[in-house]
């Protein structure tokens, strides 16, 4: 009986953790899933109801192993609902551009896949934003316009001097498979932002050649701190 | 195996329960030990990492798993639950005699034919393994339900179209990739075959010889009364619901470990091994067993090494990790005796740098 007492828990937990990021919980959703699979976790949430509404109504089954030896399996599908409450401040940083960007033999980070895939990433309406995706994608036609993009900002000793990389990261269907996408932007006049700060930064844009690779580079004009988006990712 | 009911009255409501004398479904007593053993220290890493979390030295890190971890979760889990839901519908609505008809027919002409079932029921990785359970538990063979396995992620429209838009339409690259993947998934499915039946191949509540394929004898899962269809769905469910318990765990320390390896292991010490297109090959091999990403999202990491990789170690990466990753293999536990697993281990890859290394030799401009 605690077993199954302890599965229709589990179910319960796990319908509700999907309910929840389906409705209340999008600005964390937003940061694991591509919007368009959002459909994914509502149509979990609907088949974890309905299993959970046939085991609450199901004749106790004989012959099933007993808690002793099941409750370590039953407790591992609890262990990623824990790992939940590191989502309010958990984010990809500097660290995970540097971890997850291809670099050359030299150490200096290739562009890597940056076509955009469809015009998804394009920047928000009412807006005069530029994406990093066109940018990259568009360089050479855009060579001589006044952009404007937001985005994190990494300084690093090994980028060329007055340089900082403006990167945001480019998903597919989950957090897991993303990949970095950036540009070059001047660091501006006085402070300069923080590692992993984000940025609205305005400027001309040209083509920065970098060991062998090309480069979008915004000469900027103002550079100034901006709210993370509440889709920060690019598809 | 199932009784079918040929008297005129109404079969029995299934209870779902093994009948009175049936084995109990417990495992052998070493191997339940280890298991026990094995999910206590996965639950003390798992813990131990959440609470390093909270000390600032750590957060980042710790936050950048707890990303990718639940990220993967998001995304698969539900995959899962849909994959036992078709498991628990097949179970219970498609009739044993069927299978047998289209099935137990010549035995390569069936291997032939599932390497291309995916093309009818599109599943990802993560959902294939329910589905596979419950085609076992119907009497598909084991060489037929292989290849199924190996083929199903691969061998699929989703599949076309992701790796299409990956590589800019260039539509050689599913073309070579579906068809890589099917030649693969045939020969492993023969080969093991040959060595494997369903007595040594897999666990004893997957073999249909024995009674606890379903749980509870008795039960025809059929009789064709309309009254009894609600009851026949909640039965799908009850057995979908099984499924999700059987198989989610090895989804979760799959999930966390691939989630480890997210985070942990940078992409360049892949490019900088490189030396050769066979070492390049090997590599993206083990990246893909590492990585444990959803076929339909890994031709873009796959896409992202143009220029830096040759075309057959990208199309290693892109073949060999629906097939095995180490997600898979954890889930594979719940159907397959080790032996096969390991033999599955080791053939699968060995196929796969086979046929890469001959596209690489034969066509090195291909991609």
């Amino acid at each position: 009986m605690p077993t199954v007492f302890l599965k229709n828990c589990i179910l319960a937990l796990w319908a509700g953790f999907f309910a929840w990021l389906a409705t209340f919980g999008q600005q964390h959703l937003a940061r694991l899933l591509h919007p368009k699979l959002w459909w994914l976790v509502i149509c979990g949430a609907v088949v974890l109801l309905l299993f959970l509404a046939v085991n609450l109504r199901r004749p106790r089954a004989l012959g099933q192993i007993s808690l002793w030896w099941r409750w370590p399996t039953l407790l591992i599908l609890v262990v990623p609902l824990a790992y939940c409450m590191m989502l309010p401040t958990a984010r990809f940083n500097s660290q995970t551009f540097a971890q997850r960007a291809l670099q050359d033999a030299e150490g200096a980070a290739a562009p890597g896949f940056v076509a955009p895939q469809s015009g998804e990433d394009e920047a928000e309406e009412g807006t005069t934003e530029t994406s990093l995706g066109r940018l990259n994608a568009e360089a050479a036609s855009l060579a001589g316009q006044e952009v404007e993009v937001v985005c994190q900002v990494m300084s690093d000793a090994k980028l060329p001097a007055g340089l900082m990389v403006c990167y945001r990261f480019r998903i597919t269907c989950c957090a897991a498979d993303a990949q970095p996408v950036f540009i070059f932007v001047t660091k501006p006049q006085g402070a300069v932002p923080a590692n992993d700060a984000w940025v609205r930064a305005k400027g001309r844009l040209s083509v920065y050649e970098h060991r062998g690779y090309s480069i979008p580079l915004v000469t900027t004009e103002t550079v100034a701190s901006e709210k993370e988006p509440a889709v920060p990712f690019l598809f | 195996m199932h009784n079918h009911n040929t008297s005129n009255n109404p079969p029995p409501l299934p209870l779902y329960q093994p009948a009175p004398g049936a084995p109990k479904p417990v495992l052998p007593r070493l191997s339940q030990e280890l298991a026990w053993v094995g999910s206590l220290l996965f639950l003390a890493i798992a813990l131990l990492l959440l609470l390093l979390g909270q000390a600032p030295a750590w957060r980042s890190l710790v936050g950048n798993i707890a990303i990718n971890f639940l990220a993967v979760m998001v995304e698969a889990l539900p995959f899962m639950l849909i994959g036992s839901l078709a498991g628990g519908l097949i179970e219970v609505f498609v009739p044993a005699t069927w299978v047998e008809r289209a099935v137990r027919q010549h035995r390569i002409r069936a291997v032939l034919l599932a390497g291309l079932l995916g093309l009818l029921l599109p599943v990802c990785e993560c959902a294939i393994v329910p589905v596979v359970r419950r085609l076992l538990g119907k009497g598909v063979p084991l060489a037929a339900a292989l290849t199924f396995l190996l083929a199903g992620p691969i061998v699929n429209g989703i599949v076309a179209a992701s790796t299409a838009i990956a590589y800019s339409y260039d539509w050689l690259v599913p073309a070579v990739r579906l068809g890589s993947g099917y030649v693969i998934a045939v020969v492993v499915g023969l080969l093991l075959g040959r060595w494997f039946n369903r007595d040594n191949g897999l666990l004893p509540q997957w073999n249909s010889g024995l009674p606890t394929t379903c749980g509870h004898q008795g039960c025809s899962h059929g009789g064709g009364q309309e009254a009894s269809r609600l009851a026949r769905l909640r039965h799908a469910l009850e057995h979908a619901s099984d499924d999700f318990f059987g198989v989610g765990f090895y989804l979760v320390i799959g999930a966390f470990i691939a989630a480890l390896v997210r985070s942990i292991v940078p992409m360049d010490v892949f490019s900088q091994l490189l030396a050769a297109p066979w070492q390049a090959i090997l590599l993206m091999m083990a990246m893909a067993v590492l990585l444990n990403l959803c076929s339909e999202a890994d031709a873009f990491i796959a896409a992202s090494f143009r220029g830096i990789l040759p075309g057959s170690a990208q199309m290693a990466f892109m073949v060999l990790g629906p097939m095995l990753d180490l997600k898979l293999l954890l889930m594979y536990l719940s159907v397959f005796r080790k032996r096969l697993i390991v033999a599955l281990a080791v053939t699968v890859p060995l196929a796969v740098l086979l046929v890469m290394l001959g596209l690489q030799r034969f066509f090195p401009d291909l991609l």
